[in-house]
């Protein structure tokens, strides 16, 4: 759908699916075709904004996932400092007592 | 799409992001004696990193609570109900570790609160759902689930620690609020072994 150059005229043109072919339909009207093109343009824009509005939302939830995920791991790393402290120790990620040098499991 | 990210968002990550910072440098993990000991001197040296990270974990609570896109009676709602979660999860004995990663819980029950609330919506609507978009919210949903379940387990495995227990394998401890006694840790182990 648009202005198309044919032999030395600009020509609005209309394209539509027809079963597995597309049909160009020449609109005669220059009025028409000016209105036609404006409403196009006119959705166009709506749908860009749109889809700016569902990208922004989703980086919005993106920036708070984000956000999160470092709240976690900043209380990983906490937890762990105070198992550590507390004579915690990891093996094969699993946390176990030392005591005086010997292992015990927990 | 990269946006700015808010104020209140930037504020909370850049001390999040800080206190890990702090702790990531003295390199406790290995757990040899000079670690612990560098870790009992940053603990006592810093006695309000507790404070400060309890004060993280609310203001993202906060932020969680405000970017919902519901009445202020909702939003109201859900914060009253953080407030039941987190008294109904604190026993008498819990310290700061255990008071940390309740509110962990909390922050990550509110997280999946929300994204349950939009993946409902998008796959319920009656335009229909993009391949695209569906696959971003299911991926955001799993996340979401994830980490409620890593901060129950979590919290889990630190009472079970610090309250003594003799389970043998920690990753497959259960969450139980109660008081653990040792009747009850026996009968855990002997479960756990009949299991294997």
């Amino acid at each position: 759908m648009g202005w198309e150059t044919r032999k030395g005229g600009c020509y609005y043109y209309v394209k539509e699916r027809v079963g597995s072919r597309v049909v160009s339909q020449y609109v005669r009207s220059l009025e028409t075709a000016l209105l036609l093109d404006s409403f196009r343009k006119e959705i166009r824009e709506e749908r860009e904004i749109e889809r700016a509005a569902k990208a922004a939302y989703r980086a919005e939830v993106e920036a708070l996932d984000a956000m999160s995920d470092e709240v976690f791991e900043m209380a990983q790393s906490l937890t762990n400092l105070a198992l550590v402290a507390l004579g915690f120790h990891q093996h094969k990620r699993s946390w176990r007592k030392m005591r005086d040098g010997d292992e015990t499991k927990t | 799409m990269a946006t700015k990210p808010k104020p209140k968002e930037k504020a909370v990550t850049d001390r999040a992001k800080a206190l890990k910072a702090a702790i990531a440098e003295i390199e406790v993990m290995d757990a040899t004696l000079e670690a612990r000991a560098r870790a009992r001197k940053l603990m006592t040296e810093n006695g309000d990193m507790w404070r400060a990270s309890y004060e993280v974990a609310d203001g993202a609570l906060v932020v969680w609570i405000e970017a919902m896109q519901a009445t202020g009676l909702t939003k109201e709602l859900y914060t009253l109900e953080c407030k039941r979660l987190k008294q109904e999860l604190l026993t008498d004995k819990d310290g700061p570790l255990e008071k940390l990663l309740i509110g962990q819980v909390v922050l990550a029950w509110v997280r999946l609160m929300y994204i349950d609330q939009f993946y409902t919506a998008v796959f319920s609507g009656k335009e229909g759902v993009t391949f695209e978009r569906g696959l971003f919210w299911e991926k955001r949903l799993t996340m979401a689930q994830k980490r409620f379940d890593q901060a129950t387990v979590a919290l889990a495995r630190v009472r079970r620690l610090l309250q003594g227990s003799k389970v043998k394998n920690l990753n497959v401890a259960v969450f139980n609020p109660l008081p653990v006694s040792s009747a009850n840790t026996d009968a855990a182990v002997r479960a756990y072994d009949r299991r294997r």
